[in-house]
């Protein structure tokens, strides 16, 4: 019987964080590329919920891990080294040409790399946003009891 | 290895075997015990436990995945969302369902005790003395073989049980109900409420079943704005809750959980006398006896078990000699426009969240005047800084690309400036829309499962263009900006099924020939055999379903009950 599946939300599961399972420089690249995205993407988890995720689900494995060897191929192809081995200023160089759209429309052998870089985005800012911290940085101030609610405060 | 022992049914004769447990089957069931008889019922799923099946109060840091849905089918994945009601999904695990050619139904089942309404976010309207008969006084649909008046009295009731708050405004297309007060507007409600003024359009308090004070024995709302997520001290209405407790009070409910209706059971006078059914902890068939059988499955489920009852007296499935089982489906018409509103990121950060449903709602209002579509609409006000959720900034991402603290700054800028109107519109029954047994496919239950025919008219596509339109001007009026573009041809209609709204597959009507069931959701050819849940609707009105299933559910039980003491069942 399947249709139970809320053993997840069974405590002492919830507090565990899931496991990273790819190898050692990939999640390094996938951490610093978090980083640069959101800074605080690290410390919030992102890097982890993203390995969940793309463990999970094949095509997302595909985009994320295929995306990582574009990335330190290209960067062989420029600077000589790996992504990781890259100064910063490298780096964000080569983030640069594919963190916008635009830049594939002139130079199409970016394309995949941008559609690559926008999933990765796109994971970054819903690891970040659903994160404690990300929470705090908006200033939510919901999801608590109150006995009353007062409406919006008179400003409108 | 020793096998789970089966759920042996009892081997008495019940006086009524209701076949699940949401806002019919809970309803039948407080009605019908209370009235002194002796019932069981049937539910697909298990027992409600809150603790494990409710996901209220968590964050999505609590989640390993944040919230989004689980294992292949990643964001998209209809499956199992973290943050969903347990149980209730469009793809039940080995419960498969089709579509025909050009059709896209999806279909959301619950197996859990309470069924839908244990995530339903409360919307609460009645339908109008109009709904009822737009045959007679418009020259569409049909008429029901119920009037307003007949059922007023029964919205009185349902309202007074399980708290309902609102306003009363006199306005023809939505009559006022019992109502409790009506929490205060949120920020982004009071935005919408200007727009509207300005086009004078009217946008009133919300109504929903979510009490706003202590009311028969609940506590009132504690303004969580996630009763889509269970409500863990009930105050947003369940059956499981709500309905079925007082059932179990009076000792004369006995529930039967894990349980997949297979077929209803006939005797040799064509009179149905009981349920066979799945036990899915066994996988073993067993068969429950009685003297009345009420389906309250949901509509779909209804149409399939009735049209899975062939017999030799009933060849095209039982209650079916019109042929209309599982015609007329119906879903609301429905779609969503999102304005802008920037000055809602700078007034001060506070709680917004307030309950899970509307604090206000745009009636419909063009009842007055000649419009190029039949059929009224109405709007739902939703917005804000509500809980931070995966998906919240895709759009952000999308058009500020790039990355660092510029794009996270946006993102903060961005957040809680969304306000949505949602249209539910009227679809209008067309014997084209329909359900029927799919001859290839069995679930794993070895029941034959259903097929889907539904394709939205004409009349529905230009619907919902007025309303996208309507929807932007009111926005504009508000101050906000609206994205021009049309996301789909069908002008952003939800695939069908979206909304889970569905109606009108044993729809009731006055001619036996082409409908299924009385006003009393009597079946015309079965009389010991009762449908309330929605799929007994005539038409689809624009209003949200659960109000109305409650409302006919008590006045069916009740005729019931008065047919049981005559000894006419």
């Amino acid at each position: 019987m399947k249709l139970e599946r809320r053993t997840l939300l069974q405590l002492p599961l919830l507090a565990k964080k899931p496991k990273i399972t790819s190898a050692p420089a990939k999640q390094d690249t996938l951490r610093t590329l978090c980083e640069f995205i959101v800074p605080g993407a690290t410390e919030a988890g992102v890097p982890e919920f993203i390995e969940l995720l793309s463990g999970e689900n094949a095509e997302y494995k595909r985009q994320i891990s295929g995306g990582l060897l574009w990335l330190d191929a290209r960067c062989r192809d420029r600077y000589g080294k790996p992504f990781l081995g890259c100064s910063q200023t490298e780096q964000k160089e080569l983030l640069d040409l594919i963190a916008f759209r635009e830049n594939a429309q002139k130079d199409p052998t970016l394309s995949q790399a941008t559609a690559f870089f926008a999933f990765l985005r796109d994971l970054t800012l819903d690891g970040y946003f659903t994160s404690r911290q990300g929470i705090a940085y908006l200033d939510f101030r919901g999801n608590s009891a109150l006995s009353e609610f007062p409406g919006c405060p008179p400003i409108l | 290895m020793a096998q789970p022992a089966p759920n042996t049914p009892p081997r008495k004769t019940f006086d009524v075997c209701i076949v699940g447990s949401g806002a019919a089957g809970g309803m039948a069931a407080k009605v019908l015990t209370e009235g002194g008889l002796d019932v069981v019922m049937l539910e697909a799923g298990p027992l409600l436990n809150p603790g494990l099946h409710y996901t209220e109060h968590l964050w999505p840091y609590n989640l390993p995945h944040r919230g989004v849905g689980i294992g292949a089918g990643g964001y998209n994945s209809t499956a199992s969302h973290e943050f969903d009601v347990a149980n209730i999904v469009q793809d039940v695990p080995g419960e498969p369902y089709s579509n025909g050619p050009g059709s896209a139904f999806r279909w959301t089942r619950a197996r859990l005790l309470g069924g839908r309404t244990n995530h339903w976010n409360c919307v609460t309207l009645r339908f109008s003395p109009h709904d009822m008969r737009t045959r007679s006084l418009s020259g569409y649909g049909e008429d029901w073989p119920v009037e307003y008046n007949d059922i007023a009295p029964y919205y009185d009731k349902v309202e007074s049980l399980i708290g309902v708050y609102g306003s009363r405004e006199g306005i023809p297309s939505a009559p006022d109900g019992v109502f409790l007060p009506p929490p205060a507007p949120r920020c982004s409600d009071l935005l919408v409420r200007k727009g509207a003024a300005k086009l004078k359009v009217p946008c009133i308090a919300g109504r929903a079943a979510i009490v706003t004070r202590a009311h028969n024995g609940r506590p009132p709302c504690h303004y969580c704005a996630q009763c889509t997520q269970g409500c863990r001290t009930a105050s947003s209405f369940s059956s499981s809750q709500v309905l079925i407790p007082p059932a179990l009070k009076t000792g004369r409910l006995q529930i039967i959980p894990m349980a997949m209706a297979r077929q209803v059971l006939v005797a040799r006078d064509g009179k149905a006398a009981g349920v066979s059914y799945i036990d899915k902890t066994t996988r073993t068939e067993q068969r429950v006896l009685a003297k009345v059988v009420w389906l309250g499955a949901s509509a779909c489920e209804s149409a399939r078990l009735l049209l899975n009852s062939r017999s030799t007296l009933f060849p095209n499935g039982l209650a079916n000699s019109s042929g209309t089982v599982g015609r007329y489906l119906m879903e609301s018409v429905a779609t969503t426009v999102t304005g802008a509103f920037p000055e809602l990121n700078r007034i001060p950060p506070h709680n917004h969240d307030g309950t899970g449903s509307v604090h206000v709602y745009i009636p419909w209002w063009k009842y007055d005047r000649r419009n190029d579509f039949q059929g009224g609409y109405h709007a739902e006000v939703f917005g804000g800084p509500g809980m931070p959720r995966a998906r919240m900034f895709h759009q952000v991402g999308l058009e500020a690309q790039g990355y660092g603290a510029a794009l996270k700054e946006k993102c903060r800028e961005t957040y809680g400036t969304g306000v949505q109107l949602l249209g539910r519109g009227e679809m209008i029954p067309n014997p084209a829309s329909y359900c029927e047994i799919d001859s290839n496919l069995l679930d794993q239950w070895g029941i034959p499962t259903l097929r889907f025919h539904l394709k939205w008219s004409d009349n529905e596509i230009k619907m919902a263009k007025d309303m996208r339109q309507s929807f932007e001007e009111i926005l504009q009026a508000a101050g906000g900006k609206t994205n021009a573009a049309v996301p789909h041809p069908d002008f952003g209609h939800l695939s069908p099924g979206g909304v889970a709204h569905e109606v009108g597959t044993v729809r009731m009507g006055s001619d036996r020939q082409t409908s299924v069931l009385s006003g009393f959701c009597q079946a015309h050819d079965v009389k010991n055999l009762f449908v309330s849940d929605a799929g007994c609707f005539t038409t689809g009105p624009d209003k949200n379903p659960t109000l109305n299933i409650l409302a006919l559910t008590w006045r069916a039980a009740e005729y019931a009950l008065d047919q049981a003491r005559k000894g006419d069942l």
